[in-house]
């Protein structure tokens, strides 16, 4: 007899193909116009940055900005709460994450919703409460970078709380923390040995998303009265149009180089863990979606 | 492809002498757990004799799994006590308890090699490196898994990630195994290829071990003695064939195994009979019904026959075919009973015809009329 399964009738193969052909089509039409409309800007910047209002190249804008050395201390201010906003944020937020998917999955959703209130917050609200309530504090905090950290780990919990979450929700975190008891770790070598190589993703995304948002975040430094890299681009931008746009594309290759080069280090690294077997590691797909969205 | 259980058994003169343990007694003394108005576990007793093998069995929800998790460490008890080599664990972290478990989902770290799992118990007990690379080596040579050594959890198959479970289980030669649930997301035949292999292993290493199932075969194939729950209570612990046979309860007769339920006459003090089906012997026990008493006679499926009979009171509802056994189901006034014969009796008789029945066995449980 025979047999007619899995023969696809004649007509609909066609058909098929078609809708394959304009879905490809129509996909490079989207990705080509989304691509433009990100990339003439950064074009049309970068130009402007070596030309500026003369006809001439120049590279004027560039050596002005970088023998600026307001330009580094603000840079460097940035880094400095950027390392202080990702340790933190994963020191807070790794034990938390686990410890609600192991202990108390019941309050998942109200975790997810609390660290959902910076968006609805306005920043500026937020900012005014820590100047209010925390004006008390002493000067070790308030006054110095240590409270735009501080400030920092909770206006970025949207976006490290839920990356880190989606990471530990991929594990069954209840088993392997009880397989690692039954077999005699106490829970640090346990969140170290076990859990940490399994959340290298989320832990990445964490790395990736503060580090961004301290770079870019312009409105609490500027109310709280500190010159930041964001701050000192905006006030540059009042005068200076050629060094802002310098100044921009500086910024975007400080965000670009060091997630490019994580991208390529855990591309390789997935690749041969999976050659070998492993496959825990941030696919180099995930990390494009992440340095994306931290863009 | 990786599924290679079917082949593979524990390898005859594999040495496991680094697993050799010495089994200890286990005893969980007047146990209770709740959680809010639900009474998990009710001043649960039950004691295990060193090196024996212990399967929990009951419906979901009975309490084993909180039973065997109180004993790991992993469960808070609210009163009583958990002895483990006549030593008082109640207040231990599993961490510091000896025992070993296999989880009934595949519980084995996804960022380590098959051995890199097997050592992890002994890297956290400060074993040097070699020595737990040899030991990791022995114990998935114990389990016939020596090749794939090298392999990622999500590269093995089912049956095999719970091989190496067992394996890293037992590296750490813990005074006592537990088992939750370890084959049930397993297919049939893997199930059943494990199972042996896990009895072999615990046979050979010796070790005290508890398991968790609701699959009564592997429950009566497995154990040496059977502890059936119900509502977290202990409602039976006895060998397979006394929790079978002799069923000490209601709720013990239907859950284990398949019975047929007869209404007779309690004859004397070891027979009772049912009308048109023959006499029946039986264990008195306390409240068995006196002899002249209408009663309710519990049967196997295997203690009666079945035969074709035109005038017969039975009418064949079904016959299936199981492989070297048949089963038929008969029924009389609105009650079905079922019947388990030989394959060859297949043709004995037909569905839609009329049958009748003998005594052929004993009854396992005689009981007032309901």
């Amino acid at each position: 007899m025979a047999s007619v399964i899995g023969v696809p009738a004649k007509s609909s193969g066609v058909g098929g193909s078609n809708v394959l052909r304009v879905g490809k089509v129509f996909r490079a039409v989207v990705l080509g116009a989304v691509g433009l409309f990100f990339i003439v800007p950064v074009i049309s910047s970068a130009r402007f940055s070596f030309t500026g209002s003369s006809a001439g190249f120049s590279f004027s804008a560039y050596s002005k900005l970088l023998s600026d050395p307001q330009f580094w201390s603000t840079l460097f201010l940035s880094v400095k709460i950027g390392v202080g906003t990702v340790t933190l944020s994963l020191a807070i937020l790794i034990p938390t994450t686990v410890w609600v998917h192991w202990k108390a999955p019941k309050i998942r959703r109200v975790m997810e919703a609390l660290s959902l209130l910076p968006l609805v917050i306005p920043s500026v609200v937020i900012t005014l409460g820590v100047i209010t309530s925390f004006g008390s504090l002493p000067n070790i905090i308030m006054g110095t970078p240590v409270i735009l950290a501080l400030e920092y780990v909770v206006l970025a919990l949207p976006y490290t709380y839920r990356t880190l979450d989606s990471g530990v929700q991929a594990l069954d975190i209840k088993t392997l923390v009880e397989a690692g008891q039954s077999l005699g770790a106490p829970f640090r070598k346990i969140l170290w040995w076990v859990l940490l190589p399994n959340l290298k993703s989320g832990v990445l995304g964490v790395v990736v998303l503060a580090f961004a948002f301290c770079l870019g975040e312009f409105a609490v430094a500027s109310l709280l009265s500190f010159t930041t890299f964001a701050v000192y681009l905006v006030q540059i931008g009042q005068t200076q149009a050629s060094e802002a746009i310098a100044f921009s594309l500086i910024a975007l290759l400080f965000t670009w180089i060091p997630l490019s080069i994580v991208t390529v280090v855990f591309s390789r690294r997935a690749g041969k863990k999976s050659r070998r077997g492993g496959g825990v590691l941030m696919s180099s797909q995930s990390v494009t979606e992440l340095v994306e969205l931290s863009e | 492809m990786m599924e290679m259980e079917s082949s593979k058994t524990v390898p005859a003169g594999v040495s496991v002498q680094g697993a050799k343990v010495q089994g200890v007694s286990v005893r969980l003394s007047k146990v209770t757990r709740t959680y809010g108005d639900v009474r998990a576990l009710s001043e649960l007793d039950l004691a295990a004799s060193p090196g024996e093998f212990v399967v929990m069995l009951g419906p979901s929800g009975c309490g084993k799994t909180t039973a065997l998790r109180a004993l790991a460490g992993l469960e808070q008890i609210d009163s009583g006590a958990v002895y483990i080599g006549g030593k008082d664990v109640s207040r231990l972290p599993a961490s510091k308890r000896s025992i070993g478990m296999v989880f009934q989902s595949y519980s084995l770290f996804p960022n380590m090699t098959s051995a890199a799992n097997v050592e992890f118990g002994l890297k956290v007990r400060g074993f040097s490196s070699a020595e737990r690379r040899k030991q990791a080596h022995e114990m998935l040579e114990m389990v016939g898994l020596i090749e794939q050594a090298d392999r990622f959890p999500h590269q093995m198959s089912g049956g095999q990630q719970q091989r190496v479970a067992l394996a890293r289980a037992l590296a750490i030669k813990p005074e006592v195994l537990l088992l939750d649930e370890p084959l049930s997301a397993l297919d049939a035949k893997v199930r059943a290829n494990l199972r042996e292999q896990i009895k072999q292993l615990q046979r050979e290493v010796g070790i005290t071990t508890f398991f968790v199932t609701h699959d009564q075969e592997e429950a009566l194939s497995l154990a040496d003695r059977v502890a059936v729950m119900n509502n977290g209570n202990l409602e039976q612990f006895g060998t397979p064939t006394e929790v079978y046979s002799s069923p000490e309860t209601d709720f013990v007769a239907s859950f284990v195994g398949t019975v047929n339920v007869f209404y007779g006459t309690v004859l004397d003090d070891k027979v009772a009979i049912v009308p048109n089906v023959g006499n029946f012997t039986y264990v008195r026990r306390t409240g068995t019904p006196a002899p002249g008493d209408r009663a309710e006679i519990l049967v196997r499926p295997e203690a009666i026959t079945v035969k074709g009979d035109l005038e017969g009171e039975y009418l064949v509802s079904d016959v299936t075919f199981l492989g070297s056994n048949v089963r038929i189901r008969v029924q009389k006034e609105g009650s079905t009973f079922t019947i388990i014969q030989g394959s060859s009796d297949i043709d004995i008789v037909a569905p839609g015809s009329r049958a009748s029945l003998d005594a052929k066995g004993s009854a396992i449980l005689v009981r007032s009329k309901l």
